[in-house]
């Protein structure tokens, strides 16, 4: 099962990383190195003549692990609630996983682990699941788990009907935002105490990613889930007992003494403080005051390096932004308009000034999947990713007519949130667009109204987003899909087509991956013709960590559980 | 006067209903959607609806704003709607890192401003003066967010050095409390004290032309003693009105410079409820920053009144 969710992400420069780093990570991702092997540039060799290709090496972990200390660490913003029935906001995803369990977890954390693998690994289940007909999923819990010792729970025992009524409450209560997620269980049994059956409606390959994600994963018990107290404080079972909420200013934990997996955690206790201002977060690490920080681009990246020479490092791929336009809808329901789009925008040159030239040129659909296939590699439809304003001009003349012009919208929040580089992307874009025959007004929105108008498809013309990468990958197919008439909710750019419709469908009920391959790359092919999305290239994003933390590595989907198995030399 | 000042009263009350519409109607134009704020960016239309009937919101505007206000009289500011928490707490929480930053940042101000106001006053047109009035203008010109900045920037690569995270209360642990205000403090402060300090040097200048000054040196007083004891004193009245008005510039500036500095008072609960507009707050904390400066401006009034009797019949 692990090869099927064992994913590996490129880093940054170029496919030869990912070759190499594939080879060495898992069943899964070396039987998918095979794919786009036919260019290996030597564009990753840096400035300073070092080859910083290669994959981080991680040390292992210096002497025996220690219990005791206190880690701290940043984000960016307060998470809005702690509930993690009606969030799907990143930020809560970072802090429910110190106090929250799961089925199972990313096997992340450990020098061994990459950023980006999506290996799960038992949390509250005893070992990874049996699905003995592709419909049901059987977990077993471990036996002795608790609650935290504290109110309401008071360290009860958590059962098999803790588990079914957390599945059950996130795929069917009102409240609840993550009902689609979850619309793939029919049922959940509990035969006994330590005994979870979910029987799905129909094969679903991604069930165990779902289970152990990001969201809508962990078991939040009845009696805590159902007061208001649970958007201010955690009650659960995870590694950590939550102890303090001081909104925009920080979280504090200390360590569960009671936690079902030992030696974990080694840290006595731990803290997040919430640091919206960039620099702040930056020279705080750099000054020795907090012991993680993260996603850091190019500039500030080697600054950090060359402050903190002795710091812990890792990078990746960065999942770069698209355009989404409105293809139900003139002008962008002719595919040769959404291809004149995408011939027009000039991306070398946006990386050139935006990234400092890092980050993987061209993406498709798949961002951030090593399987995706490279842009040069998609055959007749890789030139929609040339930048060739002649070519572009022609298209639009044979759409609209000669010498016509398109009036258009583009919509996108501002700098605070997805910072400047992607306002800068956009800025850039419409220059040259400009040139090529689309008018376009900018409308740029603050984050609160972008993410509640245009990302919701409240728009007119175009919008621009960063993309997800995702640990399932259904939830990047959701953005295409336009199932029984209705919209998929991510589904930005309005798409309806039956074909491309079929071929979702089909890929979700593939459980063996080189099956599944072959209709993500029907999907690849297809998708790229319509241009229905329009993909930016990618960054790079660091991480960096004081180096007396121990065992530990960063996780590109931030559900801090991890941080039980890092340790500090005293 | 007892007149005078019933008038006054009636008229900020005006004011304040006056601007609790406006802020009222202000944060429900702004274009956008609370679910998805509360909900996430995923928010399905059925629990859309459940979470506005939840809150009220599916209610005319009128009777929004009659509950509100009502609430308001007793004392009940409603509940966040992100953070579900009582708004009068909330912000009774942000109001000491706050009211701590902006008397720092005053008395920082004042620190700086009166002396080379008076210096640069006592000695007009000479290099010191000079000197001073391009450092104030200076100091004028400088944004305070952009100085928190670079404050933070430079401590930190020049002494690797920048002021600890976590904000702690002043009464819990003093040294810890100061050291992690007194730099937002500075970068607050300086433009207020530029001000300050070019309104104290002209004042000063005007009075050092009174005829009871020329009396007072003619007298054989020490100059400094002319100027201390006997023009500073009536050179005061315009810089505390100054430095009342500019009082309200103080509070604005907190929003901005709480977020640089990560403190957690009113102006960041201020920015993070209106990113996720949550109308309860922000209507809360701007109908009280309206009280503070209409409160301000009516004590300033009536001074006058006082000060001055022919303000009275105007």
């Amino acid at each position: 099962m692990n090869e099927h969710t064992n994913y590996w992400m490129r880093k940054r420069f170029s496919r030869r990383t990912a070759l190499r780093g594939a080879a060495g990570v898992g069943v899964g991702a070396s039987g998918y190195a095979l794919v786009g092997c036919g260019n290996d540039d030597d564009a990753d060799v840096q400035p300073n003549g070092e080859d910083d290709d290669a994959p981080q090496e991680q040390p292992t972990p210096s002497g025996e692990p220690q219990h005791g200390g206190s880690l701290s660490w940043l984000i960016s913003s307060s998470p809005p609630s702690l509930d993690p029935y009606t969030q799907t906001s990143f930020v809560n995803a970072y802090v429910n996983g110190v106090s929250y369990s799961r089925l199972v977890r990313f096997a992340a954390g450990v020098p061994e682990v990459e950023p980006t693998d999506f290996t799960m690994e038992p949390d509250l289940a005893e070992s990874m699941p049996e699905s003995p007909d592709e419909l049901t999923w059987v977990f077993t819990l471990r036996d002795g788990i608790r609650f935290h010792d504290v109110e309401p729970t008071n360290g009860r025992e958590l059962t098999s009907e803790d588990v079914a009524y957390a599945i059950r409450r996130y795929k069917d209560d009102e409240d609840s935002v993550h009902r689609s997620l979850w619309a793939f269980v029919d049922s959940v049994e509990t035969p006994d105490d330590r005994t979870v059956r979910i029987n799905t409606r129909e094969p679903y390959a991604d069930t165990v990613q779902v289970a152990g994600g990001n969201l809508a994963s962990y078991i939040v018990p009845q009696e805590h889930a159902e007061t208001d107290d649970v958007v201010n404080r955690m009650v659960g079972s995870g590694p950590f007992i939550h102890e303090s909420f001081d909104p925009d200013n920080n979280l504090h934990w200390r360590r569960n003494p009671d936690f079902f997996e030992e030696p974990y955690p080694y840290l006595d206790e731990t803290t997040v403080f919430i640091v919206t201002d960039q620099t702040q977060r930056l020279e705080q690490f750099v000054s020795g005051d907090v012991d993680l920080t993260w996603i850091h681009l190019a500039e500030e990246r080697d600054r950090i390096r060359e402050q903190r020479p002795d710091a812990g490092f890792d990078e990746q791929q960065g999942i770069g932004g698209y355009i989404y336009m409105r293809t139900d809808q003139p002008p962008f329901n002719d595919k040769r308009v959404r291809q004149a789009l995408s011939m027009g925008i000039n991306r070398e040159a946006i990386r050139e000034a935006v990234t400092a030239g890092e980050g993987e040129p061209d993406q498709v659909v798949f961002v951030g999947y090593e399987f995706a296939t490279p842009v040069e590699d998609l055959g007749e439809i890789s030139r929609y990713w040339e930048y060739d304003p002649a070519e572009a001009r022609a298209l639009l003349d044979a759409a609209i007519g000669e010498g016509e012009n398109i009036e258009t919208t583009w919509s996108h929040a501002d700098a605070a949130i997805y910072q400047q580089a992607y306002v800068d992307t956009a800025t850039l874009s419409m220059a040259t667009l400009r040139e090529v025959g689309f008018d376009i007004e900018q409308q740029e929105a603050p984050y609160s109204e972008y993410i509640s108008t245009t990302y919701q498809g409240d728009y007119e013309g175009m919008g621009h987003s960063p993309r997800a990468v995702s640990y399932h990958l259904d939830y990047l197919t959701e953005r295409l899909s336009f199932a029984d008439g209705e919209r998929a909710r991510i589904n930005l750019s309005y798409v309806d087509n039956p074909d491309l419709e079929e071929l979702l469908a089909r890929q979700r009920a593939q459980f063996d991956f080189d099956e599944r391959l072959e209709t993500i790359r029907e999907i690849e092919q297809l998708v790229g013709e319509e241009q229905y999305e329009v993909y930016f290239s990618t960054d790079t994003r660091s991480y960096f960590w004081n180096p007396i933390v121990q065992n530990y590595r960063p996780h590109a989907w931030f559900p801090y559980t991890h941080l039980m198995k890092a340790w500090k030399d005293q | 006067m007892t007149q005078y000042i019933i008038k006054r009263l009636l008229t900020s009350v005006l004011v304040l209903v006056f601007i609790s519409v406006i802020v009222f109607a202000g944060v429900r134009v702004i274009p956008g959607d609370v679910c998805a704020i509360i909900a996430g960016d995923r928010v399905e239309p059925a629990q859309c609806a459940a979470i506005e009937r939840e809150l009220g919101l599916d209610e005319p505007a009128p009777r929004q704003y009659l509950t509100w206000m009502g609430g308001i009289m007793q004392g009940d500011f409603g509940r966040s709607l992100t953070q579900r928490t009582d708004v009068l707490n909330d912000i009774g929480r942000r109001v000491p890192p706050t009211v701590q930053l902006t008397l720092m940042s005053t008395g920082f101000a004042l620190a700086l401003a009166l002396p080379i106001g008076v210096y640069s006053a006592a000695r007009q047109d000479r290099f010191a003066d000079y000197f001073l009035r391009i450092l104030t203008i200076g100091w004028l010109s400088i944004p305070n967010f952009w100085l928190g900045a670079m404050l933070i920037v430079l401590l930190s690569s020049w002494f690797n050095y920048i002021p600890p995270l976590g904000y702690v209360n002043i009464w819990d642990d003093p040294l810890r409390n100061l050291e992690q205000l007194y730099l937002p403090a500075f970068a607050l402060g300086l433009a207020l004290s530029a001000s300050i300090a070019r309104i104290t040097r002209s004042s000063m200048l005007e009075v050092l032309r009174q005829d009871y000054v020329r009396t007072a040196r003619a007298k054989g007083l020490h100059e400094w003693s002319v100027v201390g004891t006997h023009a500073l004193r009536n050179a005061l009245i315009p810089v505390i009105t100054l430095f009342a008005l500019q009082f309200g510039v103080l509070f604005g500036g907190t929003v901005i410079i709480e977020t640089i500095f990560n403190v957690p008072g009113l102006g960041r609960l201020l920015l993070t409820a209106v990113l996720s507009k949550d109308y309860p707050t922000v209507q809360g904390l701007v109908l009280l920053f309206a009280v503070v400066l209409v409160t301000i401006n009516l004590i300033v009034d009536i001074s006058y009144a006082w000060l001055d009797p022919r303000i009275r019949y105007s």
